[in-house]
């Protein structure tokens, strides 16, 4: 009987890494047993197929992109900060600690190559404000002066008399007082290096400049950790002629201790001087490396600024020497009303200026994507690992969940074109810089929100809801990234044909809302959370976006509190109703009385607004059928591409701005806390926020007018039911839901704003956890035939 | 030139010269990551990721390596840093629609050989994407990159050792699943 052989020894054999002697092993061994040579001949064939793998290139200015990219993270990070994996590992290290490595090149050097960037943005800053100043000074006597202040300090210590020797002044009333002489002298003064100063001309340039100091003095001791001293500055004031006795204008210069609350610093300074520090500190602290001075984030930017403008402090910034080099540049050819060339100076400076610009940007956005991938680290913490495939129950039991408050999480529902998930969506994604979390985690990512969501599975839930398809993407993000992408679903509706906004609703939020339901508050649950049929003892009840779909059966008083999945399923299984239950429930809807004085629109003139007087729904309903299959017919086509025009019109409303939605949330705030404690009135479109035109001018004024008319709303979802009844539909009930939606939430208009905040509002304010759920709608073909 | 010689002058500011390290080294390092990954977009950020990190901390690289090895540690440890699920991966045989990148093959074969052997490279490519990433890995550097045991070992930061055994195993797992996928098609 044959040992056993060492397989690995074949396998190293092939890679020619055996021994001398272990190779004689080996081919002794390949001679005597054939099962040996055989697992060679299969390993060398293995070889072959992974070798015949095909090979890639790159673009060819790919080396460029790598080259600006690391100047970026150069200026971004410094030399030396690097979030890179660590190259020490890299590189087996011996005596590491005790021998230094041989620089190539020296640290100055290197703190020189990456400091370019931003002093070129300094001096173009410096350029162009000088030029502007001498411009004006051309056009009239000039108010904007440029002078240079010698601080205090530095007066102290070069034995010259400071501008103000007799009292102690800070050095922005220095400025502000050499203004007024300045304003007092036909608007120039010209400061000299001692302090002393000599009128100009008006016909002169006053930008005057002192020689740059030594270069790289105040970064070298600002790189060593010593303090930063006090240099001259560079101070560009508003020296508009103040009214008399007024506050002389602010001075540029505010030492951070002393006037910065008193007199705020000119604006155009503090642009300069953030400008300059937003170009080597990130955006904001946590997600980015700290910037070389180690001791700013992007919260204290402004203090930092002014610390700039101070001359170093706490902060160890002080203005760069180029800031100064480039006026001294200028100076001659402005002197020499060489305007020219000193405009094509600034220009040089202009180009440099934006190359920075455009990198601080990408570093905003790199800053940006740190964030969202700590979120999705942070996300990932709370996903277990993925479910097994023991059975439904396991799975359940198993399922990844994703550890979210109901109450945090905002759902967002959307009925698209199919090109929207390929076009628009990954768009909107990424100009946000908002991370689609479903995709990572793959099948635990859906799992998790199924989990969270506690829904049927797909398949049933599909069938339920009568849609063709369903996409569910899970993102984080913070309220401004959902802002945007809320907003760019809204404009560009030629994908995304509706969206509705709702929080989840938790157990505590339906278990109130059941309470009031057993009291008898609530008289149906026909259209979901959203209807409060009947009259209503509260002269404006929240708005209400439409439901999904049709609510079950009213649920027994005393019932368990349900999560929000089963809310979800309850609202899902409504659309197997019987048509006469439907019927009854649109019965007493139509006669039920007016609400807050305006009458509701009876189920056929909505139609007919809807749809030009042909009763689309119900054709379509009557045509059977599931989603996903049979031909809509002919008859009701018109019908079809009337609804998708008819919504596509709905869709141009202007948009509320952000103040006006929180003013009217102000003013609805009674009620936004009352569908608080309902836990009812979720449903916002942000899309819509203004009334429909067809409906304003049918309806009474005080209709659109008046957010808060839930009876159409009722209406419409009865109507959505009665086409999901009547066998789900095709692409025309859907794009008829898609019109009831639209039209309900014209209804609402001014309520989508207001309830898009209170849902925020009741979310953290760093960041949210949003479901979107996309209803994939095949738009009318030109032909008439629904494409799919 | 030589590495090294580029790499002196890139520290001492010519960037250029790593621009021809660059150009030097880029098509084999995202060959690499693009089989060891299975995603070339990924592969291609985390090739830009590995050359400007090596730009970032070029000062420190101490030369007791070639280049590339440190490289691809680099790259290796920037593929694992790297959210990899952040986006869909895109199949290599998606690329041309995805980022327009043109696999090479210097064969020219007549429609019939070229047929099978893209199936063939099909059905590698699935048995390669069902191994675990350790395996793919050290089947890639050693297969398609070419690197040694010590080269190897020095990337993934494990002993010879181990990367023997695991190199084994990975392809005896491969084999497998080659099995498989054939008996699948």
């Amino acid at each position: 009987m044959n040992q056993p052989f060492d397989e690995e020894l074949i396998s190293a054999y092939l890679d020619d890494e055996l021994s001398a002697e272990q190779r004689r092993d080996v081919e002794r061994l390949l001679a005597e047993r054939p099962e040996a040579q055989r697992l060679l001949d299969e390993l060398r064939g293995l070889r072959e197929s992974l070798q015949s793998l095909p090979t890639f290139k790159l673009q060819e200015d790919f080396g460029a992109a790598v080259l600006r990219r690391a100047e970026r993270e150069m200026l971004r990070t410094g030399p030396a900060a690097s979030t890179a994996p660590s190259a020490e590992s890299v590189t087996p290290v011996t005596n590491a600690a005790a021998t230094p490595i041989p620089a190539v090149q020296p640290a100055s050097q290197v703190e020189r190559n990456w400091r370019r960037p931003a002093a070129w943005s300094l001096l173009a800053v410096a350029a162009a404000l000088a030029l502007m100043f001498v411009e004006r000074n051309r056009r009239d006597s000039g108010d904007v002066a440029m002078v240079k202040v010698k601080q205090e300090n530095a007066d102290a210590k070069s034995g010259t008399p400071a501008l103000s020797p007799a009292r102690p002044e800070t050095s922005d009333a220095v400025a502000a007082k050499k203004l007024d002489r300045a304003d007092e002298s036909a608007g120039r003064e010209l400061l000299l290096k001692d302090g002393s100063a000599r009128s100009r001309g008006n016909d002169a340039p006053a930008a005057v400049a002192a020689p740059a100091p030594k270069e790289g003095t105040a970064e070298q001791n600002r790189i060593a950790g010593q303090p930063v001293p006090m240099t001259n500055q560079f101070i560009v004031a508003n020296t508009s002629v103040p009214p008399p006795g007024s506050v002389p204008p602010a001075a540029a210069i505010v030492p951070p201790t002393t006037t910065a609350a008193a007199k705020p610093a000119d604006p155009a300074m503090i642009a300069g001087a953030q400008f300059a520090i937003e170009n080597r500190l990130p955006a904001r602290g946590p997600a980015t490396p700290a910037p070389v001075a180690g001791n700013a984030t992007g919260d204290s930017q402004n203090a930092l600024a002014q610390q700039v403008l101070a001359g170093g402090g706490a902060g160890g910034y002080a203005l760069p020497s180029q800031l100064q080099q480039g006026v001294v540049d200028m100076t001659p050819l402005i002197r020499a009303n060489d305007f020219q060339r000193a405009r094509a100076l600034v220009s040089e400076y202009e180009i440099a200026r934006r190359e920075v610009t455009n990198e601080r940007d990408a570093a905003a956005q790199v800053s940006r994507r740190l964030q969202n991938r700590a979120l999705e680290l942070q996300t990932a913490q709370r996903i277990t690992p993925a479910a097994s495939k023991a059975g439904p129950a396991a799975e359940k039991q198993q399922s990844p969940a994703l550890a979210t408050d109901a109450d945090q999480l905002l759902i967002v529902y959307c009925d698209v074109t199919p090109e929207a998930i390929e076009r628009g969506w990954t768009t909107i994604l990424n100009r946000e810089q908002i991370a689609d979390l479903t995709t990572p985690y793959g099948a635990a990512g859906m799992t998790a929100v199924n989990g969270l969501l506690e829904k049927a599975p797909t398949d049933q839930r599909k069938e339920q809801a009568g849609v063709a398809d369903e996409e569910f993407v899970y993102v984080v993000a913070d309220s401004k990234q959902l802002e945007g992408t809320l907003d760019a679903l809204r404009r560009q509706s030629e994908f995304f044909l509706n969206v509705r906004v709702e929080p989840a609703p938790s157990d505590s939020q339906q278990q109130v809302w059941r309470q009031r339901y057993s009291r008898g508050e609530e008289t149906s649950l026909s259209s979901g959370y959203t209807v409060k049929s009947g009259p209503v003892a509260t002269p404006s009840p929240a708005p209400a976006g439409p439901a999904l779909g049709a609510v079950a059966a009213s649920p027994a008083p005393t019932a368990a509190p349900k999560s929000a999945g089963e809310e979800v399923g309850e609202r899902k299984q409504a659309g197997n109703k019987p048509t006469a239950e439907i019927a009854k429930s649109e019965s007493a809807a139509s006669s039920a009385p007016p609400l807050n004085g305006i009458p509701q629109l009876r189920e056929a003139e909505v139609e007919k607004q809807l749809f030009g007087g042909g009763n689309a729904l119900s054709g379509l309903g009557n045509s059977g059928g599931s989603a996903a299959a049979g031909p809509v017919p002919a008859a009701s086509q018109s019908a079809v591409e009337s609804a998708y025009g008819y919504y596509r019109q709905q869709q141009n409303f202007a948009p509320l701005s952000r103040s006006q939605r929180l003013s009217r949330a102000d003013a609805l705030a009674p009620s936004i806390a009352d569908a608080a404690g309902n836990g009812l009135n979720r449903g916002v479109n942000p899309a819509t926020t203004t009334p429909a035109a067809p409906l304003a001018a049918s309806a009474p004024p005080a209709a659109a007018a008046n957010p808060a008319v839930p009876t159409q709303d009722r209406a419409d979802n009865q109507r959505a039911d009665k086409s999901k009844v009547a066998g789900g539909g095709g692409a025309g009930v859907q794009l008829g839901v898609a019109a009831k939606q639209v039209d309900a939430d014209a209804q609402f208009a001014g309520a989508a704003g207001q309830n898009l905040n209170w849902v925020w509002n009741e979310l953290p304010p760093d960041y949210h956890e949003a479901l979107f759920i996309f209803r994939v709608v095949p738009p009318p073909k030109m032909d008439g035939k629904p494409t799919k | 030139m030589t590495d090294n010689q580029l790499i002196d002058d890139a520290l001492a500011g010519r960037s250029a010269a790593f621009g021809q390290l660059v150009l030097k080294y880029q098509d084999r390092l995202f060959t690499a990551l693009a089989h060891a990954i299975g995603c070339v977009e990924e592969a291609r950020d985390v090739a830009q990721d590995a050359f400007v990190q090596a730009f970032v901390k070029l000062e420190t690289f101490q030369r007791q390596s070639s280049f590339y090895t440190w490289l691809y540690r680099i790259a290796f440890n920037a593929a694992v840093s790297r959210n990899r699920k952040k986006r869909p991966n895109t199949s290599l045989d998606e690329r041309r629609e995805t980022v327009g990148l043109e696999p090479t093959d210097p064969r020219d074969d007549g429609p019939t050989q070229e047929l099978e052997r893209r199936e063939r490279v099909t059905q590698i490519r699935t048995a390669l994407d069902a191994l675990p990433s350790d395996y793919r890995t050290v089947l890639v550097l050693r297969e398609i990159d070419g690197c040694d045991y010590d080269q190897i070992s020095e990337i993934l930061d494990v002993p010879v050792g181990t990367v023997r055994s695991r190199l084994h195993r990975a392809r005896l797992q491969l084999k497998d699943q080659l099995k498989a996928v054939v008996q699948m098609d």
